[in-house]
């Protein structure tokens, strides 16, 4: 009982470092939401609703990154490493935007 | 004279697009009313284009009443161009009829060529919505004559946009071939056969796209129902060019 308490103890304290995970959906070529904010250290996953093929990718001075094409009830998950305005789009749907601040 | 790599985009509903080109590297109609008088098709620079309106003296009070305290430019005969464009509209098909309640505007081919479009084809994936265009970007393994044509990924580095193109409208499909970014087909068949294939070039293909199991009948349904989205021809009056 002791080691299971130091154990959660532990996962407490080492927990906040791995930072937040900001779930986005795609549904009906549509973000679930057009701005998030978001830390440093903060990951966002990104859950495709629509019957169709999503992608995700973001060309930003920031970050860029390039999460390729899934399916419908597929998930892609990105991780935010430096602080500033992240622009993530769909290759599949320009209309679909999504902008991103990141903080320290 | 010079063949060109892609097949003219039809310009029936192209208001409703929200890019323009096969490519979408035109964002307006206006942007996209300049690219043909390039050397590839019109071969007529934009200073010469002015010249020539601007030397017509009947171009003067029109454009000065649609365009008052603007002058005869680029800019003007874009927007000029565009306007009309935005006219070239089809709404009022077969289909659109049985939309609205005339369960006779469609024969029962067409009916069931629209239950396999939303369902065992899976063409609604991208053919969405009223003018069946997601307006977005797919690579649906056409084969290029030559060197493989890049498509949107020119613009936009990522491996999931090469030889993607824009999804085109179906509206009046059946008087818009030959088919495909390329033009490779001449008919609404061979464009069929094609998915049923699910695609002939498998790099960057679309996960939407897949060989589908359809019977002869059924080929012959879709086309049946992309026939059924050809409107009424529209009455145009040829206007009398100014001198």
């Amino acid at each position: 009982m002791r080691y299971l308490l130091a154990c959660i103890a532990i996962v407490a304290c080492v927990a906040p470092a791995f930072g937040a995970d900001h779930v986005v959906t795609q549904s009906g070529k549509a973000f679930s939401t057009a701005a998030l904010r978001a830390k440093v250290g903060d990951t966002i996953s990104f859950r495709n609703e629509d019957p169709f093929v999503h992608n995700i990718f973001s060309l930003s001075d920031v970050q860029s990154f390039d999460l390729g094409t899934f399916a419908k009830g597929e998930s892609r998950q990105v991780k935010l490493d430096k602080p500033g305005k992240v622009e993530v789009e769909c290759a599949v749907h320009p209309e679909m935007r999504l902008v991103v601040e990141v903080v320290k | 004279m010079k063949v060109l790599a892609r097949s003219t985009p039809t310009i029936v509903n192209a208001a409703f697009n929200q890019l323009q080109m096969w490519d979408g590297r035109k964002s307006s109609l206006e942007e996209q009313a300049l690219g043909p008088f390039g050397a590839d098709e019109q071969n007529l620079p934009l200073e010469e284009l002015e010249r020539r309106v601007q030397s017509i003296p009947g171009y003067g009070p029109m454009f000065a009443e649609a365009y008052p305290g603007e002058a005869i430019t680029r800019t003007t005969i874009a927007k000029a161009i565009a306007s009309f464009e935005r006219t070239v509209l089809s709404d009022d098909s077969p289909f659109d009829a049985w939309v609205a309640g005339d369960q006779d505007a469609l024969s029962p081919a067409a009916r069931r060529g629209f239950d396999l479009f939303v369902g065992k084809a899976n063409c609604s994936a991208c053919h969405q919505g009223f003018n069946f265009s997601d307006n977005g970007f797919h690579n649906i393994g056409v084969r290029d004559h030559g060197t493989p044509d890049p498509g949107r990924f020119a613009l936009k580095k990522l491996p999931s946009l090469q030889g993607a193109f824009k999804t085109p409208t179906l509206r009046d499909i059946a008087l818009t071939a030959p088919y495909m970014h390329n033009g490779c087909y001449d008919t609404l068949e061979e464009v069929v056969a094609h998915y049923v294939r699910g695609g002939d070039v498998k790099d960057h293909l679309s996960p939407n796209v897949r060989p589908l199991q359809l019977s002869a009948q059924e080929q012959s349904d879709l086309v049946a129902f992309m026939r059924s989205l050809t409107s009424a021809p529209r009455v145009v009056s040829v206007p009398a060019l100014p001198r």
